[in-house]
């Protein structure tokens, strides 16, 4: 535009009339001018334009080219990225991967100078780890600080850092020998990144001023990040080879442990397996002296040593001898890392000696038994860092399985050493039980002798006291209490006692004599228990001696009198009656059938009580003798009741009479009496029957305090047998048929009508199976004790009768029937008394036991 | 003592021989009969010479009857007189037994047994 204002000024003033002057005279100049101004203008934009665009072509062009080699070299840096990153893939150990990486960038790059550094434990500093371009003698050697090193710069940034004039440099200091020997101007670097924690810092420099592309920097951060991932792949396989190393070591000094029997071989043993399976270059096990310069004392031992102990006088005082990684482990308790020798300012007594045989690195755990320091593992690797953590930790446990053997095999040893000694103090131990024993063994010998003697003694009282029991009811029943006689003619007797709970005195006796006599004697011994019962039994044999002796006398085979008889026998005892300071109550009755007058001595008894069938009236009929054992030399007096048919005699004892009811009330003569009336119609037995009901039920309970005896007789019309036979069998089965035969021959030949043939059948079976069982069970073991067979007929029955000497039948003993068909005897006392109509048992006068059939004649 | 016996069919028929059977010869017909009651599974005891039997007879009656139940067989009785019957009946046995009045009937009984 201004060039176009000045032309048109110059063709103002130089064409335009007025020449040589800027004014304007025709306003045609106007117009032409104005032409001018728009067409120079005009002119000069078309050529600027034109200027412009053949700039910009050959700036587009430029660009063009620019952009091919730009994304020449972009697939550049990708090829070398990629072929980079399958290098770093490989897992073969010999390809150090950060050479690797700096070569490769400083050919893609062509930069003069390509570094890594690496970022130093302590974080303080990075160590150039490799380099290109740079002297020799750096590598491994030189560092760079992290707070001001550009190295340093790029690890704290998020980004790469780009330096474009490192002498400009404000972010980080850079190192003299950067700018001054190798003269770098620009640079970049970028972190090279794992997992934990940066690795370090990849770094490019040049010489020459340089602008890095995107490309270029992404390049960079490319190859830092395979880097990155190659070395932690790598370092997670060296660790991984490492825990192994480590586990199997572990695991074969626990192998070691099982088998082991001494504690420095163990030890020595699995110093052994950490050098030589955990790959480390020396350790030792040593043991903390407890006093004294607390010296720790190698016991065992394995790997490159080379006399390094003996100089190294390792304490764990805290002196400089024992602020070593050891020293300190054992002071502390903790275990203790040296990871490089050669800086470590503790190993200062060792450093030398250590580095000379190759120890860079140490690791030292306390070994602790029964939670007391013992000692400590150290162990040396020959790379610095040798131990990284989850090997530390693991050989931590291998320490702590160490301090477990040595406690181990300490116990095991103690374990000996106590059973040792267990066994020496058993054995000694056994013979004092011994000893012991035996003479606990005597002792308690003795004891249970005394025991075994008292409780004898003891149960021999008991069967005493109980066979005492037992003989006094024998004596009762059998030597007291007699059975009265069933089959005296004329004369229906029934007798009931019931034995208190104490043995009594209670007794009564029969005489039956040949002329329709029948004597009894009834009384009570005064006292209790055995002593009464024997004086009972005495005194029972002294009257059948008396009445013995004075029938023996009796020339005419007249009785004697029943006076006599008691004056007699009370002569006999009454010296013995009064030494033994008891009596006895007694009544002695003769029953003369012939005279029908009633005899009786009363000697203190409580009467006799006798029912006058024709009046219905009671009396109570007293004697009034003395009891027995009075007086000596007492003559008995007697009187004599007439009596008649169906009158009723009761003899009974004062338990009858002074029984009491629980108001003490005594039941009483006249309740007997009264008892007696009212039971007047009823035979002997069940008149006796309704008196103890009564009894009982006066007193309210069932038992009595005083023997129960109640004899009861009845005179009844003499019967007369139509008809009377008799048979003596002999005692085998085979004389059965015979019994039949008899039975039958005796039933159909009766005066008057025979007897019906169901009733003979039946008598017949009925004697058949009674005798059977007198043959089977009354005779055993006596063979052919006869049986006698009667038979008597009466108006209204026939009556058969078998007398056997033996064992009586008790068929109270015999168990019912069973007649299902299952059992095939047990019928014969059931068969006998299905087929009559009376059965008794009973020990007739002559002592054989007898069997009553009876059968009542049909009218 | 010695038993007659003769079969009709599958039933064998013996007759007891004695008048009387007691305590005294009770076993020796037990004895006496045994082979009859192994040798046989229907057999009929003809009891029409009996004219007493005790409780030891019915025993031995009782035995056959439990022995051929044993061996699954079945006793039968016959010819009972009416003494000897009612003793049965005294003791229940009627209903544990079979009884018939004659041989024939006796002998039919099995044959309408199913078993």
């Amino acid at each position: 535009m201004a060039t176009s204002v000045l032309a048109m000024f110059c063709f103002n003033f130089f064409f335009l009339a007025p020449i040589n002057t800027l004014t304007i005279a025709d306003p045609q100049n106007w117009v032409a001018l104005t032409a001018f101004i728009i067409t120079a203008s005009i002119a000069g934009h078309l050529s600027v334009a034109i200027k412009r665009r053949a700039a910009e072509a050959e700036a587009g062009r430029e660009e063009a080219r620019q952009a091919e080699s730009e994304i020449r070299l972009l697939a550049r840096l990708q090829a070398a990225v990629a072929e980079f990153g399958q290098q770093a893939l490989q897992p073969d150990p010999s390809i150090n991967l950060p050479n690797e990486a700096v070569a490769l960038v400083a050919q893609t790059l062509g930069v003069e100078y390509c570094n890594v550094f690496e970022l130093l434990p302590d974080g303080k500093s990075l160590i150039l780890r490799s380099g290109v371009g740079w002297k020799e003698g750096l590598i491994g050697n030189a560092t760079a600080d992290s707070m001001t090193s550009q190295a340093g710069y790029t690890l704290r940034s998020e980004v790469p850092v780009i330096v474009e004039d490192m002498r400009s440099e404000t972010r980080f200091v850079p190192a003299a020998m950067i700018l001054d020997e190798l003269s770098v101007t620009s640079a970049m670097s970028v972190v090279i990144p794992t997992r934990q924690a940066p690795y370090g810092a990849l770094g490019a420099h040049t010489r020459k001023r340089r602008r890095f592309t995107q490309d270029e920097v992404n390049f960079l951060q490319a190859v830092a990040n395979v880097l990155g991932m190659a070395i932690e792949r790598r370092r997670a396989d060296e660790a991984l080879v490492r825990l192994n190393r480590a586990h199997r070591a572990l695991s074969r000094c626990n192998e070691a442990l099982i088998r082991a029997t001494d504690e420095s071989e163990w030890l020595e043993r699995v110093c052994g397996i950490i050098v030589d399976e955990a790959g480390y270059r020396f350790c030792w096990v040593g043991k903390a002296e407890q006093v004294g310069e607390m010296a720790v004392i190698p016991i065992a031992q394995a790997g490159f040593d080379d006399g390094y102990l003996k100089t190294a006088n390792i304490t764990w005082a805290d002196t400089d001898r024992g602020r070593g990684p050891t020293g300190r482990c054992i002071r502390t308790g903790e275990t203790q890392l040296t990871n490089d020798v050669a800086t470590d300012l503790a190993m200062g007594p060792w450093r030398s000696e250590a580095l000379k045989r190759g120890y860079a690195s140490i690791i030292a755990i306390p070994l602790r038994v029964e939670s007391k320091p013992f000692g400590a593992l150290t162990i040396y690797s020959s790379e610095t860092e040798g131990f990284r953590a989850e090997e530390a930790e693991l050989l931590g446990e291998l320490a702590g399985d160490l301090s477990y053997g040595i406690t181990a095999l300490r116990t095991r040893k103690e374990h000996e050493r106590a059973q040792e000694e267990i066994r020496t103090l058993n054995a000694e131990l056994e013979q004092r039980v011994i000893a012991r024993t035996t003479q606990l063994q005597t002792a308690n010998k003795l004891k249970d002798e005394i025991l075994v003697r008292e409780r004898a003694a003891a149960a021999e009282l008991a069967e005493a006291h109980e066979r005492e029991a037992k003989i006094g009811f024998k004596i009762q029943q059998m030597l007291l209490l007699d059975r009265p006689p069933v089959d005296v003619p004329g004369l229906r007797v029934a007798a009931l006692t019931i034995p208190s709970q104490r043995v009594d005195g209670d007794f009564y006796d029969f005489f039956r004599h040949e002329n329709e006599c029948l004597d009894l004697i009834v009384a009570d011994v005064m006292g209790k228990g055995i002593p009464a019962a024997l004086l009972g039994a005495a005194t029972k044999s002294h009257f059948t001696e008396a009445l013995c002796h004075l029938m023996a006398l009796s020339g005419s085979g007249k009785l004697p009198e029943p006076w006599e008889i008691v004056t007699l026998a009370h002569a006999d005892m009454v010296r013995h009656l009064i030494d033994l300071e008891s009596f006895v109550t007694l009544c002695y009755a003769r029953l003369d059938l012939g005279t029908r007058r009633l005899d009786l001595v009363d000697c203190g008894h409580t009467g006799v009580i006798q029912l006058s069938a024709g009046t219905g009236r009671c009396e109570m009929l007293h004697g009034d003798n003395l009891p027995l054992g009075i007086r000596e030399g007492e003559i008995y007096s007697q009187i004599s009741i007439p009596f008649e048919p169906q009158d009723v005699l009761l003899f009974f004892s004062d338990g009858v009479t002074e029984a009491r009811n629980p108001a003490a009330e005594l039941f009483g003569v006249d309740r007997l009496t009264e008892c007696i009336r009212s039971n007047n119609e009823l035979e002997p037995e069940p008149l006796v029957e309704a008196i103890r009901k009564a009894v009982f039920a006066f007193c309210e309970s069932d038992r009595l305090t005083d023997d129960f005896t109640c004899l009861a007789i009845k005179v009844v019309e003499k019967q007369i047998p139509l008809a009377h036979a008799e048979i003596e069998l002999r005692g085998n089965l085979d004389e059965l048929s015979r019994a039949r035969e008899f039975v039958r021959t005796f039933c159909r030949n009766l005066p008057g009508a025979p007897l019906d043939e169901e009733s003979v059948a039946g008598l017949q079976l009925a004697v058949n199976e009674a005798a059977c069982n007198i043959l089977k069970h009354a005779h055993k073991g006596q063979a052919d004790l006869p049986i006698h067979l009667e038979a008597d007929a009466f108006d209204g029955q026939i009556s058969l009768r078998l007398h056997h000497f033996g064992d009586p039948f008790d068929p109270s003993t015999v168990s019912p029937p069973v007649l299902d068909g299952s059992r095939e005897s047990g019928f014969g006392v059931y068969l006998i008394s299905r087929s009559v109509d009376e059965v008794r048992y009973y020990r007739d006068e002559r002592g054989r036991n007898c069997i009553v059939l009876v059968k009542v004649r049909k009218a | 003592m010695e038993i007659t016996s003769d079969k009709t069919r599958d039933v064998t028929v013996a007759l007891v021989p004695v008048e009387e059977l007691d305590a005294s010869n009770a076993a020796e017909f037990k004895r006496v009969i045994a082979p009859l009651l192994d040798t046989n599974t229907r057999l009929v005891l003809d009891l029409s010479r009996l004219r007493f039997v005790d409780s030891s007879g019915l025993g031995a009656f009782i035995s056959c009857l439990r022995k051929m139940n044993a061996q699954g067989g079945d006793l039968k009785l016959c010819g009972l007189s009416k003494q000897v019957r009612a003793l049965f009946e005294l003791v229940r046995m009627h209903r544990v037994f079979d009884i018939y009045g004659t041989r024939d009937a006796a002998v039919n009984a099995f044959a309408t047994i199913t078993k």
